[in-house]
């Protein structure tokens, strides 16, 4: 190679890097472009898993009913619903509700209205054996249970009635009924999305919904969408028109990319807390020119669990809980991004009001004191631990802090999924885990977690009284207020047993441009999109 | 024996097919201890595929459902019959996380993981070619091997962050459509594939020094040298075509490395390929894939291996030689 043609290769490449950086730099409020931390998962309403899919597939689906930013129910796709008895409830669709623009509905691509029939297929589909979230209806909805285990080749408590209103029976009466289904893992999709010759493109090239985005394009390193001119809900309007999300799994990139520009937003992991806040909370300076961020709560909990088979002196557990420096933790793995609690119910959940007081639940004097009456002698106590949500981080602070108490904790690492299978079968006395409720009250948290029935998942606890089983059930039939009252008084009554040392609710972090203004997003953890606009004057 | 009357050519030719045919039965007798020996391990790993779909909300009913759906609830024996009848079809079945046909999968992840290993095979030839070059130049010989030395134990996890956040900073072409189908995707696939290519550029780069070195002191080089032939022409008459045949060899132990370690770099720089694959079907139990992925990469080892065995006595007639008298 000639000094000349070195040359002229040379020119020619810083060029095409000099024109590539140019690109898609310029200040644009009509395209957001999302950095996520995995390949999406199947957009596939029946499979979603991981909450976090959600950020994507809530732009595409919507469920009957929704959350509104204050943690109400709020109408979806149904628009009203009656019940008389709290037995059987009646859904109304609402007008003017289509699916979005498909070659799934034949030639002309053309979206159709959503029907009653739509909606009963979603359901029975929701029901089946392969869905993630039939759990959310097996214990409710009559003949899903059925369905679910092969025994019925339809749900006997789902009903069409005309073309746009639909009819659900339940097992007993259910007042909170509604707070099961404002969640969007049960969203509604179009019947033909069933058919077998969809099997294969169905939440892959192909995801069909109501909601305010349609999918463009799908691959496993970038979704495309672009707002639904059709979708039913006109009066309020943003600016970003395309939609991308795009997948970056370490977290340092992501943040890099984010900073140069390659991406407008982001969810911030618990790694990265500290490169991007400052001790004092707010955003480091590098970071504070061009962006902002906004945190929210979700219902989440997170908590050192026990398997009271395994871990049956009362005192010990008690000791344990007392022992825990909650605080601490929040503030030191978290930055202050979590809020403790002392119970199961996520604190902030609409209308509740826990009887559990979070100054009084690290207490070494008390624990102590539990530590002398019980039977425990020093015994290492093995505490499973996992590769998300900081288990790790969290199990080696606990360990510390029950240690000058006396007690000795042995952390034990396993997977996600493995710690899940084994805290099933009761495997371990003590397990660091975090859930992310997809109920929108507290009755059927409580119920789900704690009823002696739901043994051994998802009463992982293998917690059993009669009593609080009673009461449990009935709870589905009082008034809402009397019902919530009566779940505080519930909890803490569990909690005298420390079925599991609950320790704080994580809050989402959001790190955006500000070139657009602040996003509203619900407790379920929902982004609204469509109504993202530019930031206006010193909203900066 | 030759059977007397038969041509030079068709003794050749039915040698060949011998041989081919050899091969061939012992392929297939891997792939099927393969295949298996992967069923089995990971049927026997105590794990519940079912829970692990459906998490820690469901209730014990509606595992038991799934597991029943999947097969799981049958014996040992029957699933491996299950599943041998399905690999007679070619059909590698169904995802258990999403439903998703195996095999298309693999096909999509494969073209993205076979992209990086071609341009990492690309920097691996470069590097081998500069150092064969390098080693018959005065006084470059400890460079070669310092550098060399430092490709070798260069942690590939740590290159590869330290270069992708480097990239993030300063490269401009860092999305991925999520196949290469671009020359954007192909310049964004570059960095990962430098990472990968950077254990195999050390170890090939030493033995091609090493046999360069150990070939030039030989006597045929010294006498082509006295002859007055260039360095060059030296290299590519007489020490290259003595030096390929281990240097091949060891490419050839290399090859299926630069699939099974591309998880890493898949993970740092978010590349949809196979490694990304393999770690969350682990992750997820997701048996089908796993055993397709297991079966992938047997194939593409054996198919390797296979290809690199018949370009030997091409490359080194003293081996087809070995075949002759074998034959």
């Amino acid at each position: 190679m000639t000094r000349s043609t070195f040359r002229m290769c040379a020119l020619a490449l810083a060029a095409t890097f000099a024109l590539a950086s140019c690109t898609g730099k310029a200040p644009r409020t009509d395209a957001l472009v999302v950095g996520i931390e995995a390949e999406p998962e199947r957009l596939d309403p029946l499979t979603i898993k991981n909450p976090k899919t959600f950020l994507i597939a809530w732009q595409i689906y919507e469920g009957l009913l929704s959350l509104d930013k204050s943690g109400e129910v709020a109408p979806g796709l149904a628009d009203q619903w009656s019940t008389t008895d709290n037995l059987v409830w009646r859904f109304h669709i609402r007008s003017g509700a289509r699916f979005q623009d498909s070659d799934l509905f034949g030639p002309d691509h053309k979206g159709r209205s959503v029907t009653a029939g739509d909606v009963v297929a979603s359901y029975t589909a929701f029901c089946s054996a392969r869905a993630y979230p039939a759990f959310l209806l097996t214990d409710t909805l009559d003949g899903c249970a059925a369905y679910n285990g092969g025994k019925a080749t339809s749900v006997s408590g789902l009903r069409a009635v005309g073309n746009d209103v639909v009819e659900m029976r339940l097992i007993k009466p259910e007042r909170f009924f509604l707070n099961r289904l404002t969640t969007a893992w049960i969203a509604i999709f179009p019947q033909e999305a069933l058919a077998p010759a969809n099997r294969d493109r169905w939440g892959l090239g192909l995801a069909v919904g109501t909601g305010p985005f349609r999918m463009v394009s799908h691959s496993a390193s970038q979704i495309v969408m672009e707002r639904n001119p059709d979708y039913w809900d006109q009066t309020k309007s943003g600016t970003v028109k395309q939609l991308t999300f795009r997948t970056i799994t370490n977290d340092e990139v992501r943040l890099g990319e984010l900073r140069r520009g390659g991406i407008d937003m982001m969810l911030v992991p618990n790694g990265l807390l500290p490169a991007v806040f400052t001790k004092q909370g707010g955003l480091q300076p590098e970071l504070a020119t061009s962006f902002r961020q906004q945190s929210f709560a979700t219902f989440n909990s997170n908590m050192i669990g026990f398997n009271l088979a395994k871990l049956p002196d009362v005192h010990l557990r008690r000791a344990i809980s007392l022992g825990i420096d909650r605080r601490q933790i929040v503030d030191q793995l978290f930055l202050g991004h979590a809020e403790v609690a002392g119970g199961p119910v996520p604190p902030g959940m609409s209308g509740y009001h826990s009887q559990i007081s979070a100054a009084q639940l690290y207490n070494p004097k008390r624990a102590a004191a539990e530590l002398a009456q019980s039977g425990y002698h020093g015994e290492p106590i093995e505490l499973l631990i996992h590769n998300q949500a900081a288990s790790e981080q969290i199990g080696q602070l606990v360990q510390a802090q029950l240690k000058p108490l006396g007690i000795a904790v042995v952390l034990k690492k396993v997977d996600f999924d493995s710690a899940i299978g084994r805290m099933v079968k009761g495997d371990d006395p003590a397990f660091s885990m975090f859930l992310d409720y997809v109920f929108s009250s507290p009755e059927p948290i409580l119920a789900n977690l704690f009823d002696s029935a739901k043994r051994p998942a998802p009463n992982f606890w293998q917690f059993s009284n009669p009593a609080i089983d009673a009461d449990l059930h009935k709870l589905g039939s009082m008034d809402r207020a009397s019902a919530l009252h009566e779940s505080a008084r519930i909890e803490a009554a569990i909690m005298t047993q420390a079925p599991a040392a609950f320790l704080f609710r994580l809050d989402q972090v959001a790190l955006y441009s500000n070139r657009f203004g602040p996003v509203s997003i619900n407790p379920h953890g929902a982004f609204d999109f469509r109504t993202l606009a530019a930031a206006k004057p010193g909203e900066h | 024996m030759p059977r007397p009357g038969a041509s030079p050519v068709r003794r050749r030719a039915r040698r060949l097919a011998r041989y081919v045919a050899g091969r061939l039965t012992y392929a297939m007798t891997i792939t099927l201890g393969v295949i298996a020996l992967s069923f089995l391990l990971f049927h026997v790993i105590p794990s519940d595929p079912a829970r692990t779909q459906l998490g820690a909300a469901a209730t014990e009913q509606q595992v038991a459902s799934l597991r029943h759906q999947m097969g799981l609830d049958q014996t040992l024996p029957v699933q491996l019959l299950t599943y041998g009848k399905r690999i007679v079809r070619l059909d590698l079945g169904r995802s258990f996380v999403d439903d998703r046909p195996v095999a298309w999968e693999l096909a999509g992840k494969l073209t993205t993981t076979a992209t990086v290993a071609a341009i990492a095979t690309l920097f691996i030839m470069c590097h081998v070619a500069l150092v064969c070059w390098g080693t018959t130049v005065a006084g470059a010989r400890p460079a070669i091997s310092t550098i060399n030395f430092a490709l070798t134990i260069a942690p590939t996890m740590a290159v590869g962050i330290f270069l992708a956040l480097l990239v993030a900073r300063y490269y401009p072409f860092a999305s991925f459509s999520g196949a290469p189908s671009s020359w954007q995707d192909w310049l964004f696939l570059v960095p990962p594939a430098f990472v990968l290519a950077t254990y195999p550029m050390g170890i090939l780069g030493s033995i091609a020094q090493r046999q360069i070195e150990e070939i030039d002191r030989a006597a045929y080089v010294v006498a082509a040298r006295a002859r007055g032939l260039g360095t060059l022409s030296v290299l590519r008459s007489h020490v290259m075509p003595n030096a390929m045949v281990p240097l091949l060899s060891a490419f050839g132990n290399q090859l299926p490395l630069l699939l099974t370690s591309a998880f890493i770099v898949e993970i740092i720089y978010s590349v949809p390929g196979l490694g990304m694959l393999l770690l969350k079907s682990v992750l997820a139990r997701d048996l089908p894939m796993l055993e397709g992925l297991v079966l992938l990469s047997a194939v593409v080892t054996i198919i390797v291996t296979f290809a690199l065995e018949a370009l030997y006595p091409i490359l080194d007639p003293r081996i087809s030689g070995v075949w002759h008298a074998h034959g």
